[in-house]
């Protein structure tokens, strides 16, 4: 089947009523989540998770994936509206959204930033759609050192580009590592790290972990502060951007556009680092990089463009390598494996539908948002005025529900708890979630592409560095980890440093 | 961090060597054929090494900074609040089997409406039930979960 004919089939999953009833409710969470600061992406799609037990597969990953790109949308509403960014990525939206907002140009700033997604969002399909079929065909050469290697280089990034501590970020993928291969091991049938409890022979499941990780933790965090929220008084009218507007943000929107599908590709990468990289970008070729941060459209435009943009760029190597390039994608790697599904190079092949159902629903649900995030306004900012002190006891109350559903197991709501105050610690202690998580989920993976990798060789490490591609990889993750671990330059990430 | 860093590296280092021993105890295997051991083991190694290097960090952070205190991390926060909640939570989870969810849950509801920022009791009792009895319509009744039913069981179902 040529690429239209793909896209039509796609379109004919996408487009049945049922598919479509759960973008829109992936899309309206996703703006939701995007809004209320608090509880970003990964809590939202970890608290549903549970839920999409009971739907297909293919309507599970496009609500999933939905709440993903439709909190990029709705993560600029409060960057913009209230200097409070709702989701990481959109913090560089606040510099100069808020600005905008204070000088009366809240209406235009939305306007950009919805359009811009829009567009970027619907690059990035059309290059996910145009490369991924290309990757999955080069993937089927891998063997389990490539597969490994590259699992490695993609937790290697993910630690490099942490915001805090690099030693500690490793940390934390050792530890989920470790996490990870509790239960029986499937090659020996030993019990590891069980301590005699039945319900983790199965392993420690994926739904009460990162709902303690991302959503308990959370909410500890906010009920020792009280978020301050002034959203701006005065009425937002005049959405659409004006010409002059257009003319300033064209260039922004198209360069955030690539510049986030290619960095959400990288393992690591991902929407927050890509807004980032498209700000420094427009300020370099502003004409007048001293109005950035005074309230200047293209500081809006690029960034937010950016952050939609990647979020397509990252589907790729978890669609045709089975690698999540980042923690949302982990979080979907793992729910695919609940479904039954092997993400991997032969899922485009064996499972078509869910791919190009998947990918075309993305641009079904950019069409939604464009319609919820701009004429719907008002209604998000009516949710803006819900206080915290309603608002946590249920979000407590899903996430209670949410992994008591998965099993029946009371010993999941423990389990979800602990790692609540583990999280809840960790970001008190500044050790970072997103390394553990997608270690965690890559974990398993990983041991069983060292066991036959070794195997293979005799027992030989020399397998890593005699097959090209494993042994480019292995010298990029070798240089990584060790580059930071230097005393001298070790002590904060580049992400970090370009945060300041 | 000096401090914090101190105190967080020696309990990972600590989690460091129970996982190298109960991995040693699980055997390493050898390199053709790797034991279930094997790859926890070295994880155990790593993390021990790592964890030294945050512990030898933070002292050196705690001198040039003069030392800042474990309590600094919670100065200016309500941190009664989240132990609040964490004990609220972990007695709901210990509880649940035996209560049941409707019981469990508008108590639990209930504590939160009340013990973090105060509401009056006739809105956390009302909030609590509309927020159960609607949770249990969407869940127990609609999507079929089934939400432990505890004593109330035997009286009414």
């Amino acid at each position: 089947m040529d690429l239209l004919g793909n896209i039509v089939y796609g379109f004919s999953v996408a487009l049945t009523p049922i598919n479509l009833l759960y973008c829109f409710i992936g899309v309206f969470i996703g703006t939701l989540v995007g809004v209320l600061p608090g509880i970003g992406p990964m809590g939202a799609m970890s608290l549903l998770l549970p839920m999409t037990f009971h739907v297909s597969p293919i309507g599970a990953i496009i609500m999933l994936s939905g709440i993903y790109y439709g909190a990029m949308y709705g993560g600029s509403t409060t960057s913009i509206l209230i200097n409070i960014p709702g989701e990481a990525a959109s913090v560089v939206t606040c510099l100069d959204g808020y600005q905008m907002a204070l000088q009366g140009r809240a209406g235009p700033a939305l306007g950009i930033a919805a359009f811009g997604s829009f567009i970027a969002g619907t690059v990035s399909i059309v290059g996910l759609m145009l490369v991924a079929p290309l990757m999955a065909e080069a993937a089927l050469k891998f063997g389990p050192p490539e597969y490994f290697i590259l699992m490695v280089l993609g937790m290697t990034l993910l630690i490099y580009l942490a915001s805090g501590s690099i030693p500690k970020a490793l940390m934390m993928a050792v530890v989920g590592i470790i996490l990870g291969i509790v239960g029986i091991d499937v090659t020996s049938g030993a019990q590891r790290f069980t301590f005699g409890i039945l319900e983790l022979n199965d392993g420690i499941g994926l739904v009460p972990l990162v709902m303690g990780l991302f959503g308990i933790s959370e909410v500890l965090l906010n009920v020792e502060q009280s978020l301050k929220r002034e959203i701006i008084k005065a009425r937002i009218g005049g959405l659409l951007p004006s010409r002059q507007d257009w003319r300033n943000s064209a260039k922004p929107i198209a360069r955030g556009s690539f510049i986030g599908f290619f960095l959400g590709i990288l393992p690591g990468g991902g929407a927050l680092i890509s807004s980032f990289v498209s700000y420094a970008i427009e300020k370099r070729f502003s004409r007048h990089p001293e109005k950035f941060g005074q309230g200047a459209i293209e500081g809006v435009a690029g960034p937010e463009s950016a952050n939609n943009s990647a979020t397509g760029g990252a589907f790729i190597p978890l669609l045709t390598l089975g690698i999540p390039s980042n923690v949302v994608m982990a979080l979907l790697l793992g729910a695919l494996t609940i479904y039954g599904m092997q993400p991997g190079p032969l899922l485009i092949k064996n499972h078509p539908d869910l791919f190009w159902g998947v990918v075309t629903s993305m641009y079904i649900g950019n069409a939604m948002l464009l319609i919820l995030n701009l004429p719907l306004i008002g209604l998000w900012v009516q949710v803006l005025k819900v206080p915290y002190r309603i608002l946590f006891p249920l979000i407590l109350l899903f996430c209670l529900i949410g992994v008591y559903s998965v099993n029946y197991s009371t010993t999941d709501v423990l389990i979800m708890i602990g790692s609540g105050v583990l999280g809840y610690l960790m970001k008190k202690f500044k050790y970072e979630a997103a390394p553990l998580t997608l270690a965690y989920v890559l974990g398993p993976m990983l041991e069983m592409a060292l066991r036959q990798s070794l195997t293979i060789s005799n027992g030989s490490f020399s397998i890593f560095f005699t097959r090209p591609i494993s042994a480019v990889g292995a010298v990029i993750a070798i240089l990584l980890i060790f580059y930071p671990l230097l005393p001298w330059v070790g002590k904060r990430s580049p992400a970090m440093r370009k945060g300041e | 961090m000096g401090k914090a860093d101190q105190i967080s590296s020696s309990l990972w280092f600590g989690l460091s060597l129970l996982v190298m021993y109960g991995s040693y105890r699980l055997g390493l295997g050898i390199l053709t054929n790797p034991g279930p051991g094997f790859l926890p083991f070295w994880c155990g190694v790593i993390l021990c090494g790592l964890s030294a290097l945050v512990f030898v960090q933070g002292r050196l952070t705690k001198r040039r900074e003069g030392g800042r205190l474990l309590s600094q991390l919670w100065i200016g926060m309500d941190w009664p609040k989240p132990i609040y909640v964490i004990a609220a939570l972990l007695a709901y989870g210990l509880t649940l089997n035996y209560l049941g969810f409707l019981v469990s849950t508008t108590l639990l509801l209930i504590f939160l409406f009340k013990a973090i920022e105060p509401e009056t009791w006739l809105r956390a009792i009302v909030g609590a039930v509309l927020a159960v009895v609607s949770s249990y319509a969407l869940f127990g009744v609609w999507l079929q979960v089934q939400l432990p039913r505890g004593f109330l069981e035997k009286l009414l179902f």
